[in-house]
């Protein structure tokens, strides 16, 4: 009898670490969704425990020799709701006492509950779909991609060694950043290409993230040999979501390794700034806080050259926030939970830009899309009001 | 159906209730050895199909045992139930060393020379888990009660406790302790000494044998790769420091 596992998306790795949890709730204060929820059923050890319930019900010994149990049909929709409720930001796995990688334990098991056909939740669902038609999430024309942001005077060269990937959620709902990517890789003086907005197909991550994997392989493929064929020798990428996807996921898709570097864009800039390859015409005299997003931070290392950017751009200190760097808060905007549970993702909007005012900032700067589209978003019935900048929007308006 | 066995000279008979305790001595063992097997068969069974990053670099020895020595990772996230959880873990290696001398024969000197230490050891933990206990429940009174938790607590407070007044008291003949978890060890039953504490400390700890928590097992193995992941993130992106 073919016995229905729940431990089928799971790496061996996983599964050991569902058997690792102490359940010492430790996590529960880095939690996001738990500032603004208050919910322990939905926290991260709960969710451990029940999914591992749900394995332990249907392929531990007592399933093998007595059969295995029926799921309970109203806990498994309450877990699907918890696990995808979360922003998958991973605060809670980076400061694990156990060193659980919660970042990609959560889409993993999301993954699973939608080969159940019980996952995903509401708009989430709609992405493979879109992605097929648009080549983005959002439904929106591909022909739109580039249009409404890329200015009309930047060249772009059709074959270069250096490519820019500006990713769905920059180019529909966050296009000042975009633009101010295009402008500061114009300003240095390296010819860069693109791709063609109906190229320029999603990187994968909505879809990853929300375990849809269907479509993974055949976009990582597209992408990777559409720059391969420009003779790309590096990518660059200002979305968190994306970069992490194209340098932890990219070559296990595409089955070997990738023929050119990726790079985030704030790596390129802080070595061109470094060599005295851009001018900066006056720094602000605001002082500015940096939001760390948990992608980029947590997800692929990147804290310092940000850091060293702003430094540049303003001649007052940078303010922190008080979990920043490696220990960021999320904005709520992680993980595609803010298409579904909108009132989580603008508490926790309103809370890092709460926490942003009452640091005395003038000026919240920001290094994510999603980020940027969600706290304008939530800004707008917030009674405190901060100017919210793009850290690449920023620098090209300051550049000489 | 009684056993008559010749032990320093007393005759002592294996009475019906020496043999269940017996019985269900092996019984938990082999709960244990169950839950263990099934748990490492799932974890066999793991997909390994999602994209994930292979390994780079095995974790460092010297980093990863200081880890675990010190169990690290707590002691940055919450310092005040580490002091708890150093103190309960630390005592419980020197007890468990103490409680060897009852398997082994002839003990040797290590074992024998730790025996101070592991009666230290003993008050040690019951107050590291009263501690862990205050801090949890009334102090910081955590937002994620968890009855398996507080069920472990509940369980190693009774062991410890009776183990303590054990050695207080002088209820139990050390010897005929050895003879009973000796007879169990080579298959040769011996009758069970009848003592409430040793009862209690034993059934109890027999209870906690088929309840073990699977961390004991899988925390070191997580440990271990979260120490590798760490290392390799500053390489995902950046060259070789």
């Amino acid at each position: 009898m073919k016995r229905d596992r729940f431990s089928n998306a799971l790496s061996a790795g996983q599964l050991i670490e569902l058997d690792a949890c102490a359940r010492c709730g430790e996590c529960l204060k880095y939690c996001p969704i738990q500032d603004v929820t208050g919910k322990p059923s939905i926290s991260p050890p709960e969710k451990i425990r029940v999914f591992r319930e749900f394995i332990r019900a249907t392929e531990g010994l007592k399933a093998i020799f007595l059969g295995s149990k029926q799921i309970d049909p109203v806990l498994l929709e309450d877990f699907t709701k918890a696990v995808f409720e979360c922003t998958t930001c991973g605060g809670c796995g980076d400061r694990c006492s156990v060193g659980i990688f919660t970042q990609r334990l959560w889409p993993m098991m999301r993954k699973e509950m939608v080969r159940r056909g019980i996952g995903p939740i509401g708009e989430q669902a709609k992405m493979p779909e879109a992605v097929r038609q648009q080549g983005n999430p959002y439904n929106l024309p591909a022909s739109e991609r580039f249009k409404p942001w890329l200015p009309k005077d930047i060249s772009i060269s059709h074959r270069a060694k250096l490519a820019y990937y500006a990713g769905c959620t920059g180019a529909y709902s966050a296009q000042p950043m975009v633009r101010g990517d295009v402008l500061v890789l114009s300003a240095i003086g390296e010819p860069f290409n693109t791709l063609s907005a109906e190229q320029e197909v999603c990187c994968g991550f909505p879809l990853f993230i929300t375990g849809q994997h269907d479509l993974l392989e055949d976009l990582v493929k597209r992408l990777v040999e559409a720059y391969a064929e420009r003779g790309v020798v590096q990518l660059l990428c200002s979305c968190p979501c994306c970069i992490n996807i194209m340098t932890r996921d990219w070559p296990a898709l595409y089955g070997k390794p990738l023929p050119f570097k990726v790079r985030h864009i704030t790596q390129f800039v802080a070595e061109a700034i470094e060599r005295g390859r851009l001018k900066i015409s006056e720094p602000l005299a605001e002082r500015l806080i940096y939001h760390d997003p948990c992608y980029l931070s947590r997800g692929v290392g990147i804290i310092e050259e940000p850091r060293y950017m702003l430094s540049r751009l303003t001649d007052k200190r940078l303010i922190e926030f008080q979990r920043h760097g490696r220990q960021s808060h999320c904005c709520g905007a992680g993980g595609t939970a803010r298409k579904v549970f909108k009132e989580n993702a603008y508490a926790m909007a309103r809370n890092t830009i709460d926490e942003a005012i009452k640091k005395g900032a003038d000026r919240l700067i920001l290094n994510c899309p999603a980020c940027y589209a969600l706290l304008n978003e939530a800004q707008l019935d917030n009674p405190n009001r901060i100017v919210i900048t793009d850290l690449m929007e920023l620098l090209a308006s300051l550049l000489g | 159906m009684d056993k008559f066995i010749l032990d320093n000279n007393v005759c002592t008979y294996m009475k019906p209730h020496d043999y269940i305790i017996c019985l269900v001595s092996y019984l938990s063992l082999c709960v244990f050895i169950v839950r263990t097997f099934s748990m490492c068969m799932i974890w066999l069974r793991g997909g390994s199909r999602s994209p994930e990053l292979p390994l780079i670099t095995p974790a460092p020895l010297a980093r990863y045992v200081a880890e675990l020595l010190t169990l690290l990772r707590l002691l940055k996230v919450n310092g005040w139930i580490w002091v708890g959880e150093w103190l309960f873990h630390a005592s419980l290696l020197f007890i468990f060393m103490r409680h060897l001398r009852y398997v082994l024969a002839p003990i040797p000197e290590t074992v024998f020379n730790l025996q101070s230490f592991g009666i230290f050891a003993g008050y040690v933990s019951l107050f590291a888990i009263f501690y862990i206990l205050l801090l949890k429940v009334v102090i910081m009174k955590d937002a994620y009660k968890n009855p398996y938790n507080l069920f472990l607590l509940a369980t190693l407070t009774i062991i410890t406790t009776t183990g303590i007044l054990m050695r207080l008291r002088h209820t139990v003949d050390t010897m005929r302790v050895k003879y009973f978890v000796l007879g169990l060890v080579t298959f040769e039953p011996q009758p069970l000494p009848l003592d409430p504490f040793f009862l209690t400390h034993y059934i109890t700890s027999l209870i906690l044998l088929c309840f073990i928590p699977s961390h004991i097992f899988a925390a070191p193995l997580t440990i271990a790769d979260a120490i590798r992941r760490e290392r390799d993130l500053r390489r995902l992106l950046h060259e070789e420091r």
